[in-house]
């Protein structure tokens, strides 16, 4: 018994600079995998959520994202929706866009974007949309995140 | 579920339960009643620790919005409350040695006393007992459901404290954990101070947002 | 001499330079990364130099059968060249250390180690990440660096931060500035400090579902990248992140020589403990040779030993198998040891070169990259005046 653990150690051992190589030599592979077996995405208030809808303006395209209420369990009651424009040189000096992010067939608000300042200006149309966060300067456009109350 | 009163209670409930339960288990549980019976007592407990934070969420919403709404000064009073009970739990959390407040409810000879008179009632009194411990994180779960906008959020911050300080007594049994009882005091209780430096920034923005408003 | 093998016992140059010929083989590799080697005079220089200090240390360790006092140097030598690295390439990047909110955004945040114990319970529910950086394909992706973080652990356990962490050199520097400590008595009680920092931020973070010890007490903010300061939250998070730096990282090592930050505030550390209990490696003590000089006690920088694992014959599961304890002891009474080896009439320096064979090889490659970087950037200064 006592050499059979002895001998199991010095495998273990010997091992470990195995695993040392292969976490090195592997890491691509490996991190690919673990990415796929485990389907992790960054989380949506992070990275803004799932795209829903393009709208294409010729020069420039308007991308709203999905609606993000994202708990540990269940939802929140209060989130955002990120809407980004992009790229920045087809982007006009100002932006007005009425986005429905709902479905309903009516604009759920109004958001205006000045590309020289970042300045926002927000027209609610809906009871569940709350304020314009800030603007982010991304490196290839613009994103907003308007604030919502979530809806039963 | 309001985040910083679970953290309360669970930083609390490591310490708790690290002194409390060498002297309550083998008193409440006795030997060789079976496991259903001992999880219907432990049930007991746990309702009457429940029963007390709620009746102390309702005071707490009542002293809030009785008499600080009136006064005008309810954030500069609640401000000042998280920085003399946050110095109390850092003090509780990282300096003090001993564990006083909830051996006291434990062996007071009051609760004895009322205690043979209905014995039926021992679990639920042993839990509404040691639940009201005077302790900081008590004092400053106190304060926090009186910083809430409503009763209902006041109970619920008493709940998640309750969740917090109870989470143990439910999963102890599983996990032996009354081995490591004093590492477990030890992290328990500097987990609490960690928590008394935030209600000290909390306190320090209460006291800045409510001299703006004046 | 204190931790050198007898010289009867000492392998021969011949015999050494044999020991570390795979070493020699395998860094040749990983500093090169697989691409040819470099060919402007600035690149040779840094490769050649890179790579006859590592080995060079690697056949110290060998040869003289010492193992921290070798491998520190390295290991600090890592933790300034990657800031330096860092740092630079942040202002080519970037223009400034500080991070923004659009950069958040894209996902370009690199993801550090210290971030792992406070993503796990949200991934397991939400299966997402709570960091704003990329799973997979940039520098310092999440999946690469969680790969490296799985390998170093089965191979290591807590050995980790003395032979992979790119910050713990850092506080290891400072640690070794005086020669004598300043502050000899620490209460034993700090050290349960990590395990309360770790059960704060891992719930906070799972409940905000935001990287908790990040946003508000990760102290290497401070030499590597923090949020751009725009409101009174984030001056709050500043000051208490310099704080600890200074304090942490710079005084209180200085004055105890011990590894303030890694043993007494650190949750990755405290939750990195944990892999010492499947980590095959481990210090022990002969009692019977013990002497009680207590030399091992007050030279261990993460106050892992002490009377109680002595007599025990151990060290507590928060050693980060520096070797600063078995190179100190005058006895040879400590040792490296494989679990399931025999202990009395055992061979200690097999198990110390099997030990330091996968720990040196991650040393090795961590530190490789960050200290050729920081040696062409310092023959660019000098060179061209610019770093750039």
């Amino acid at each position: 018994m006592k050499k059979l653990k002895s001998f199991l150690g010095y495998i273990w051992a010997v091992a470990a600079i195995i695993i040392a190589l292969a976490t090195f030599f592997g890491n691509d592979y490996f991190s690919r995998m673990l990415a796929a077996s485990t389907g992790v995405t960054i989380n949506p208030r992070f990275s803004g959520g799932e795209i829903i809808k393009t709208v294409d303006h010729g020069n420039y395209k308007t991308v709203v994202h999905r609606p993000v209420f994202d708990a540990l369990i269940g939802q929140t009651k209060e989130g955002f929706i990120q809407i980004n424009w992009e790229p920045a040189a087809g982007l006009p000096q100002v932006i007005s866009e009425g986005i429905d992010y709902n479905g309903d067939g009516k604009d759920d608000f109004v958001i205006t974007l000045d590309t020289a300042t970042g300045k926002t200006t927000l027209a609610k149309n809906n009871s569940a949309v709350l304020d314009v966060g800030e603007s982010y300067h991304l490196k290839n456009g613009w994103a907003v995140r308007v604030l919502l109350k979530r809806q039963p | 579920m309001k985040l910083d009163g679970f953290i309360l209670g669970l930083s609390n409930g490591v310490a708790c339960i690290a002194t409390c339960a060498p002297v309550l288990i083998p008193y409440l549980l006795g030997e060789g009643k079976g496991i259903v019976r001992n999880y219907w007592v432990t049930g007991q407990f746990l309702f009457g620790r429940l029963f007390g934070y709620l009746l102390f969420a309702v005071l707490a919403w009542t002293v809030s919005s009785a008499i600080l709404q009136e006064t005008g000064l309810r954030n500069p009073i609640i401000g000042i409350a998280y920085i003399l009970f946050s110095g109390l739990l850092i003090f509780y959390g990282f300096f003090n040695k001993t564990n006083v407040s909830c051996k006291a409810a434990c062996n007071s000879n009051k609760y004895k006393r009322l205690l043979a008179l209905w014995p039926a009632l021992l679990p639920v009194a042993a839990g509404f007992a040691t639940g009201l411990s005077f302790c900081p994180p008590f004092l400053l779960a106190f304060t926090g459901a009186a910083e809430q906008t409503s009763l209902l959020a006041a109970m619920l911050f008493f709940f998640s404290f309750f969740l917090g300080t109870s989470l143990l007594f439910v999963l102890a049994p599983f996990v032996g954990m009354f081995k490591r009882f004093q590492v477990l005091q030890i992290v328990g209780k500097m987990a609490a101070g960690l928590m008394g430096l935030y209600y000290l920034y909390s306190g320090v923005i209460l006291i800045i947002g409510g001299l703006k408003i004046i | 001499m204190a931790g050198i093998i007898p010289a009867s016992q000492q392998p021969g140059i011949l015999k050494t330079l044999l020991l570390c010929l795979p070493m020699i083989f395998i860094t040749q590799m990983m500093l090169s990364a697989g691409k040819p080697l470099p060919t402007e005079p600035a690149g040779i220089v840094s490769f050649a130099v890179t790579f006859i200090f590592v080995n060079s240390i690697f056949f110290l360790m060998i040869r003289t059968g010492k193992t921290d006092r070798w491998r520190s140097i390295l290991f600090v030598t890592y933790s300034v060249c990657f800031v330096l690295s860092f740092i630079t390439n942040l202002f080519e990047v970037r223009g400034s250390m500080a991070i923004s909110q659009a950069n958040m955004i894209e996902g370009l945040t690199p993801f550090c180690h210290m971030v792992i114990p406070v993503t796990l319970i949200p991934a397991a529910l939400t299966r997402t990440i709570i960091f704003p950086g990329t799973i997979i394909g940039t520098w310092a992706s999440i999946a690469t660096m969680f790969v490296l973080w799985i390998g170093s652990s089965l191979a290591l356990g807590r050995g980790f931060c003395s032979w992979f962490c790119f910050f713990g050199g850092m506080d290891e520097g400072f640690s070794r500035l005086f020669k004598k400590a300043r502050i000899k008595k620490v209460n034993p009680r700090w050290t349960y400090l990590p395990y309360a920092v770790l059960l704060l931020i891992v719930l906070a973070s799972a409940v905000t579902l935001a990287p908790f010890y990040c946003e508000w007490l990760c102290p290497f903010k401070t030499v590597t990248e923090f949020a751009e300061i725009t409101s009174l939250k984030i001056f709050i998070q500043t000051i208490i992140f310099v704080s600890l730096f200074i304090a942490l990282v710079m005084v209180l090592p200085a004055l105890t020589r011990r590894r303030t930050q890694c043993s007494l505030f650190c949750p990755f550390g405290a939750f990195q403990s944990l892999t010492n209990k499947i980590n095959v490696f481990e210090i022990r003590v002969e009692p019977d040779k013990c002497i009680q000089c207590k030399k091992c006690i007050a030279t261990c920088p993460s106050f892992s030993i002490n009377e109680e694992t002595i007599a025990k014959g151990k060290t507590a599961m928060t050693c980060m198998k520096c070797g600063k304890c078995v190179d100190a002891c005058k006895q040879q009474a400590i040792f490296y040891h494989i679990k399931g080896a025999p202990l009395a009439h055992g061979k200690p320096e097999i198990y110390r070169r099997l030990f330091i064979y996968p720990a040196f090889l991650f040393l090795a490659t961590m530190s490789g990259g960050y200290v050729q970087d920081a040696i062409l950037k310092i023959i660019k200064l000098i060179a061209t005046g610019s770093i750039f």
